[in-house]
């Protein structure tokens, strides 16, 4: 890894999440390999997507950030510091610096309190400020994310979707994080309603120089709101860089049928209605080798035997055995960034 | 009852719906009038709240219970009134005129009953016929919507299946009916983007080798653009413009379809987008003249005075726009 002053705001090494699957009986015991040797960086102020169909892992790398859920192994770093769960001081505090919006603003509000109290709970429980201190920073924050500041007294059910989502961002604003996990923030909200708040994410981002790690699957989103993407499939993270690239020339073959299955508004792309065969297999029992060689256009003998190294580009890299590696000792795991 | 060959297949003019409530109707539809050609696509695209699903249900007369709803207009479908039909009349063109293809396969499928059986009896109420040809007519419509091995798909349950194979079994029982119309609402739209770019295909194609009409009903333009011939766009229960696919994607005339695109990601290039204030007016807060107005940032003061009426504008007779100063 190169010497470096400041340490990215959020490390991922290797992490593994396996859920066992419940009845089984005798023989071996099964698991969903929820995730199977993740690892990305996000920056300080980057907006960092994570990509992937529903069931590829991507939301429980989320949970596993902000520890919502413990992780198998790996290691999670934040600021340099490794993220310990449970109850410890230096675990809350960490805990602190990594918040979370969630996709369905209608279930992640507590519907029995005033906005203002969601607000404020959180600085109460950090301490440190007086009454006045916590009313003045919620009406601040209310400020920041667009909504008036009567909102304060009114209860989650008298807001839209949209609105309901600015509140969670004001929530996960509260202490300030360097950090936010945001797990499909806008796919409940309506065309209209998800700019505004991808407009306003961004803006916060650059104002208060946050990273952002954006878990989506939308293409299209994470096109025009991130910087970095990494582009997940049943556990594994295949292919990983900056958008453009990414986008652009596509070296997996899956990153190029998400790309190609996500339809722009334009008739002119009709044509290009994707003929990707299959569907995801279950990560219960997932094909060997290369996970995504039964769905593969491309898929040569060596894909259903070996899983495919991690290449490292100048900048990010694929899992794929279209593009060997130089040195096939260099694993995701342990790759440098 | 073929219709006349100068007739559209479906003729919806001045449609409304409101819902009937002790404190008065609430009117949720309003002035809703299109055509459907015979082998053509039309899609209703938009938000929720736009009124959309309504529409469908409207159309296919299944709005349950019937009595709460008040419905005006025509429906003419194959020459014969829908909105004043009976009631059994109208089962019959549910069963042998139009299908309908729902979001949620695994609601509109029966849980308790194999795939096959669902086919099958679809297939045996349109023609009669023995047990052993509805099985062939079965494998054959599972085998045309992509499903690998028919034969022993035929004995799965709905919950066997994942989403994009229920999706195509939906299809296939819509084509057991041999329809003249199919009406998809939002048929892709809990799916991934890989399944639902298959099932979009799968969907165009069915309906051209079949010579059918389609109305396909989402709030995703991508989808839209992809799928559909004539695209009608559904704002707060009117239909604020409609246009075909090309002209309307290359030039919104409507401020709202406009900033629609605008608001809206594209995965091929990167661009600015632009977020329409405000969200889309419930039904019983709906701002006086055109519903689009108080987001609109053309609006003037005119906008607020009358609804406006829905007219081609100047030199584009094939379009309708209901705005006072369409876009040029």
């Amino acid at each position: 890894m190169k010497a470096r002053l400041v340490p990215p705001i959020l490390e991922v090494r290797d992490l593994r999440k396996f859920f066992p699957v419940p009845g089984g009986g005798f023989g071996p015991r099964q698991a969903v390999r929820a995730i199977d040797g993740v690892s990305f960086t996000v920056e300080r102020g980057q907006s960092y997507g994570l990509v992937g169909e529903s069931g590829c892992g991507k939301s429980t790398v989320a949970r596993c950030i902000v520890g919502l859920l413990t992780p198998d192994s790996g290691r999670i770093t934040v600021e340099g510091e490794a993220l310990t769960t449970g109850r410890s001081a230096r675990g809350r505090r960490l805990h602190r610096s990594v918040q979370m919006v969630f996709q369905d603003p209608f279930s992640s509000l507590n519907p029995r309190l005033a906005i203002g109290t969601t607000l404020a709970e959180p600085l109460a429980i950090a301490g440190g400020l007086s009454r006045a201190q916590i009313r003045a920073r919620v009406a601040e924050l209310l400020r920041e994310v667009g909504l008036p500041e009567n909102a304060a007294a009114k209860f989650p059910h008298e807001f839209s979707g949209g609105q309901r989502q600015r509140i969670s961002i004001a929530r996960a604003l509260a202490l300030r994080p360097p950090l936010i996990v945001a797990d499909e923030p806008v796919s409940a909200l309506d065309v209209s309603v998800q700019a505004q708040i991808l407009l306003l994410l961004d803006g916060l981002r650059i104002e208060h120089d946050l990273g952002l790690l954006f878990i989506s699957h939308d293409l299209a989103v994470v096109r025009n709101f991130c910087q970095r993407v990494a582009v997940m499939y049943l556990g594994r993270i295949v292919e990983e860089g900056p958008v453009e690239r990414v986008f652009a020339d596509p070296k997996h073959p899956y990153t190029l049928a998400l790309r190609d299955s996500s339809l722009p508004p334009d008739p002119a792309a009709r044509d290009r209605l994707a003929r990707i065969e299959g569907e995801m297999p279950s990560a219960i029992d997932p094909p060997k080798g290369c996970h995504f060689h039964p769905r593969c256009p491309r898929r040569m003998p060596i894909c259903s035997v070996e899983a495919p190294a991690w290449t490292p580009f100048a900048d990010g890299g694929v899992a794929c055995h279209l593009h060997p590696p130089p040195d096939a000792t260099v694993t995701p795991a342990n790759r440098g960034t | 009852m073929a219709a006349p060959a100068d007739q559209p297949l479906l003729r919806v003019e001045g449609l409304g719906v409101a819902v009937r409530r002790r404190a008065g109707a609430l009117p949720i539809l309003d002035d809703v009038s299109f055509d459907l050609a015979a082998d053509e696509t039309l899609a209703i695209v938009g938000e929720s709240g736009s009124g959309k699903s309504m529409l469908a249900l409207a159309i296919t007369r299944l709005l349950m219970p019937p009595e709460n709803y008040a419905v005006s207009g025509r429906v003419e479908f194959q020459g014969t009134d829908l909105v004043a039909l009976p009631a059994a009349a109208m089962r019959e063109v549910r069963g042998r005129g139009m299908a309908v293809v729902f979001q949620e396969a695994l609601n509109a499928l029966n849980p308790v009953l194999t795939v096959g059986r669902q086919i099958e009896e679809t297939v045996r109420r349109r023609d009669g016929g023995d047990a052993a040809t509805a099985r062939r007519e079965a494998i054959r419509l599972l085998d045309e919507v992509g499903i690998p091995s028919p034969e022993r798909r035929l004995g799965d349950y709905p919950h066997q299946l994942s989403g994009g194979m229920r999706q195509r079994v939906m299809i296939a029982i819509a084509l057991a009916c041999r329809p003249a119309l199919v009406i998809a609402d939002e048929p892709t739209t809990s799916l991934d983007v890989t399944i639902q770019s298959q099932v979009l295909a799968l969907l165009r194609d069915v309906r051209r080798q079949n010579g059918m009409s389609m109305i396909f009903i989402s709030h995703n333009l991508g989808a839209v653009a992809a799928i559909a011939d004539r695209v009608a766009v559904l704002y707060a229960g009117h239909v604020m413009e409609l246009a075909t696919v090309d002209e309307l994607f290359a030039a919104p005339r409507h401020p709202y379809t406009a900033a629609l695109l605008a608001a809206t990601p594209r995965v091929d290039r990167p661009e600015k987008l632009a977020a329409i204030g405000g969200a889309v007016p419930r039904f019983d807060e709906l701002p006086p003249g055109c519903r689009f107005a108080p987001r609109c940032p053309r609006a003037m003061p005119a906008c607020s005075a009358a609804v406006p009426t829905i007219r081609a504008p100047d030199g584009e007779p094939g379009r309708r726009v209901r705005c006072i100063a369409p876009l040029p």
